[in-house]
């Protein structure tokens, strides 16, 4: 028997650590000329700790977008449409391939048992390629923007695989545009203090998301959401809000590390989010919450469908086959189908009410008190948003409706339960000791406070503007509580899946 | 200008680094940079537990610790019954024997290397017991590795390594193999080069301090009387331990553990069993050699969850319990116990497993009752059933 080890390089991770130092240094080090040659190389072994192999798979697609890029270019009329769809085609072929197949095969299964027949067709035990999602939607950028004139083709093929592969965002984005990202790896990036001292700080913070909140609630939400029918009512709601934190420090997490080591090395990438639970909609949560993905589907799916520059109900449509669709790039269950369905549901529902929302709050005098319609509308919204998260983190859609079921009934018998027994009988069995719980509440109310702060400005300015023993003391706090209440035990990012 | 980052990153990470290496070091919890076996030894022989903060890393040197204990005080009668066995077999306790002495011998992980090793310890010292169970899992005879599955770590056994013993066995196994007039086994224990990475590791970890800082200004061992104290493990005086009393009646986590377990092991050796092994040859040469020796060996099986025996295993029997039940069949060795739980009528995992494959205290004691008469019958008593 021979086990193999299927990991990524975890950004929490030692490894990562010193893979990240190792590179930054020699990057420096090295005239800019060679340069791209280090990041390539690194981004491939970075990508080959997953399952070696499968980087013949992101090379064979890097080729074909490499080769459409110039012969959109190069060519006129119809044959750039060709060299885009070949390009189009090659990407969700393998996207839809490596991702679905299995799915589409479980659903014409079900579709042939109800009408009596054997499916035929065979299953494959395949293993999702790390961030084929992500780097399939950041190449198939290039090519649409090459072909719509936005984006000059890239000649240095090393450059351009680059662009695909570059480390830092490779497994879980941030989605570039290659506006943004091409460019930058001609530049020469000089060392800077401030630049590179920003970048570790931003990567501090990313990982006190990450090992401090994230994997710290997540015991309560794989306890919960992995043995449901042992639950009910107190205890969904607390692991559905508490999986929303989760799923945000996660990946928000993920993407402050990103960025920072992006930018350690003298990159931009873009922000990917913005306090999304402080919306006050369901239109403001989608311009903060996973900016990238959303920005790309705006401008790749939602537009060339129209937009809103066509009649009503066909407005409606197109965000309602955005939505589905952003749910199916999530994941090849129903599940994330329905989450991306009950988001575009929302979105038609508030566009749909605006008017009369408005007039109500006119009519009961509310619109004087624009703080607590605030206040109400951003809680409104995070309810909105958590109840969305059941479909997205259940197992499957019977769990789901199963779970959104309990939340009420078993809460109800819960709270029947709390009034009854003045004593402790009352147990949730969430698996999180009580200190543990505190110091994820407080961690988040933290988190929370630093959003409300940068709202007011950037909060990096705030820090450096700081006298030195409270920037320091501020510095070792942040140390102190990742290495004091992080969990350490080399738990995967939620989006790696996708 | 480099050299300003530089500087402020160690301002910042040495002193911390600093901080955790000092605390892991001095506090220990789990005993990893201070041997604290003698301690434990001298409260076991002493007939009281032993209340100890983690998890000992260091069993094999406990068992030679206990053993020098006891010459130190002239103890130098053996026991009457002692076990040579895993966590799986840890429950098997003193109250289940009617008089006498006895011991239990855990090596949690443990192989048949650690086995002879124990036997060349007790066999050079002179302490060999008149009864010796030995406790077989179905890895016994496979080394355990750590492997990452799903960015997860998991304890597999893996056919395809050789064995290796506990590493402060190693000279007892040397031992045990000349006893057993076999060839030496040149696998060392442990590479040393890799123990003292892990202790670097292990010197700097975070999960290690924050296990230290819970311990606080408390004690690391102490003595005490319970079989269970909050927060602490217990090692009973007959060597023996129990899972606690929360991980026991968690009988969602025992599901989960039982289901992950599960889905890692599928097609893994329960099916296939490998009696083919050159250490099933030298697990027989042993239990022929403790023979030879005046001493009564009894053959233990403890069972599986039955989630996950029903889950990996197609037959009614392992085929690594059936070719050492039929050994023991014709060389006369009794053999209790099963694998299959199913045998001794546990059907569901309810509270009878604390998780994929350690049987609570009283499924122990259950399985020993049902073979009271053949134990009688070579001169082991059993106490009277209080279950």
């Amino acid at each position: 028997m021979c086990w193999q080890n299927f990991a990524v390089m975890l950004f929490n991770s030692l490894h990562f650590l010193l893979f990240f130092i190792i590179v930054s240094v020699v990057y420096f080090a090295l005239p800019h000329k060679y340069r791209w040659m280090l990041l390539l190389g690194s981004s491939c072994y970075f990508y080959m700790v997953f399952v070696p192999i499968y980087i013949l798979i992101l090379g064979f697609t890097i080729v074909v977008d490499y080769l459409a890029g110039i012969y959109i270019e190069k060519s006129e009329g119809k044959l750039r449409r060709y060299f885009l769809l070949a390009s189009l085609i090659v990407n969700v072929g393998t996207l839809g391939f490596f991702k679905y197949y299995n799915f589409l095969n479980d659903n014409i299964t079900n579709f042939l048992h109800g009408a009596g027949y054997e499916n035929q067709i065979p299953y494959l035990d395949i293993l999702l390629p790390v961030g084929l999602s992500f780097h399939t939607f950041q190449a198939m950028s290039y090519t649409i923007e090459v072909y719509r004139g936005h984006q000059k083709a890239e000649r240095h093929f090393g450059i351009y695989s680059l662009y695909v592969m570059f480390y830092p965002q490779l497994v879980a984005g941030p989605i570039e545009r290659p506006q943004n990202l091409l460019p930058q790896f001609h530049e020469e990036k000089s060392y800077d203090y401030q630049r590179v001292t920003d970048g570790l700080k931003l990567m501090a913070w990313g990982l006190f998301k990450k090992v401090v909140i994230a994997d710290r609630v997540a015991t309560v939400v794989d306890n919960v959401y992995d043995n449901p029918m042992n639950y009910n009512g107190t205890a969904f709601i607390i692991a559905t809000i508490l999986f929303s934190f989760q799923i945000f420090c996660d990946f928000s997490g993920y993407s402050d590390i990103a960025i920072g080591s992006a930018q350690v090395m003298g990159f931009k990438l873009m922000k990917n989010f913005n306090s999304p639970y402080q919306s006050r909609s369901i239109q403001e949560f989608w311009s903060r919450w996973h900016i990238s993905l959303s920005t790309w589907f705006k401008d790749y799916l939602y537009i060339p469908l129209g937009g809103n520059r066509v009649k009503i109900y066909r407005w409606y449509l197109n965000l309602f086959i955005v939505f589905l669709v952003s749910g199916l790039w999530h994941g090849a269950n129903w599940t994330f189908v329905v989450w991306g369905a009950l988001h575009g549901f929302y979105l038609i529902f508030a566009l749909i009410t605006a008017s009369i929302r408005t007039k109500l709050l006119i009519l009961t005098g509310l619109v004087k008190l624009p703080r607590l319609i605030n206040f109400f509308n951003v809680l409104i919204t995070f309810s909105l948003v958590s109840f969305a998260w059941i479909f997205f983190r259940a197992k499957s859609l019977p769990i789901a409706l199963h779970i959104v079921e309990e939340s009420t009934r078993g809460l109800y018998d819960n709270l029947i339960e709390l009034t009854l027994n003045k004593t402790l009988n009352f147990r949730l069995g969430l698996g999180i000791s009580p200190f543990e719980l505190i110091i994820a509440i407080l961690s988040i109310t933290l988190m929370e406070l630093v959003h409300l702060k940068q709202r007011r400005g950037s909060i990096r300015v705030w820090i450096n503007s700081l006298p030195v023993y409270q920037r320091w003391g501020l510095y070792y706090l942040l140390a102190l509580s990742i290495l004091l209440f992080g969990v350490f035990d080399q738990s995967s990012f939620i989006y790696f899946q996708f | 200008m480099y050299k300003k980052l530089l500087l402020k990153v160690m301002l910042l990470s040495v002193p911390i680094v600093l901080l955790t290496g000092l605390v892991n070091y001095f506090v220990d919890g789990a005993f990893v940079f201070k041997d604290r076996s003698s301690e434990i030894a001298s409260i076991l022989v002493s007939g009281n537990n032993a209340a100890i903060k983690y998890v000992p890393s260091n069993w094999g040197d406990l068992q030679t610790a206990v053993v020098a204990e006891k010459i130190k005080r002239g103890r130098l009668t053996p026991n009457d019954i002692m076990v040579f066995g895993t966590s799986r077999s840890s429950e098997i306790n003193s109250g289940l024997f009617h008089g006498g002495a006895m011991f239990n011998c855990v090596i949690p992980g443990g192989n048949l290397l650690d086995y002879i090793g124990l036997y060349g310890l007790y066999k050079s010292s002179n302490l060999l017991p008149k009864y010796l169970i030995i406790s077989i899992d179905p890895w016994t005879f496979h080394e355990r590795v750590s492997v990452t599955i799903n960015n997860k770590r998991h304890s597999v056994a893996d056919p395809n390594i050789p064995l290796t013993v506990n590493p402060d066995l190693s000279k007892n196994l040397v031992q045990g193999m000349r006893f057993l007039d076999l060839e030496n086994i040149s696998n060392p224990a442990v590479n040393k080069e890799s123990n003292k990475i892990g202790l670097i590791k292990e010197l700097f970890s975070p999960s290690y301090l924050q296990s230290n800082i819970e311990i606080g200004l408390g004690k690391v061992v102490f003595i005490t009387n319970n079989n269970f104290e909050s927060d602490y493990f217990v090692i009973r005086s007959d060597g023996g331990y129990s899972q606690s009393k929360e991980t026991q009646i968690d009988s969602i986590k025992v599901k989960k553990k039982s289901m992950d377990f599960l889905e890692i092991h599928r097609g893994n050796f329960f099916l296939k069993g490998d009696t083919s092994s050159l250490y099933f040859n030298y697990f027989q040469k042993l239990l022929l050699a403790i023979k030879k020796d005046q001493v009564t060996p009894v053959v233990y099986f403890s069972p599986i969850n039955p989630l996950v025996y029903d889950g990996l295993v197609q037959d009614t029997i392992v085929p690594i319990e059936y070719a050492i039940s039929s050994f023991c069949s014709t060389e006369g060795i009794l053999y209790i116990g099963s694998f299959n739980p199913h045998k001794y009528g546990y059907h569901n995992t309810g509270t009878n497993f604390s998780d994929s494959y350690h049987p609570v205290r009283s499924v122990v004691n259950s399985i020993f009752y049902k073979h009271e008469a053949e134990l009688k019958k070579i001169g082991i008593a059993l106490t009277s059933n209080s279950n």
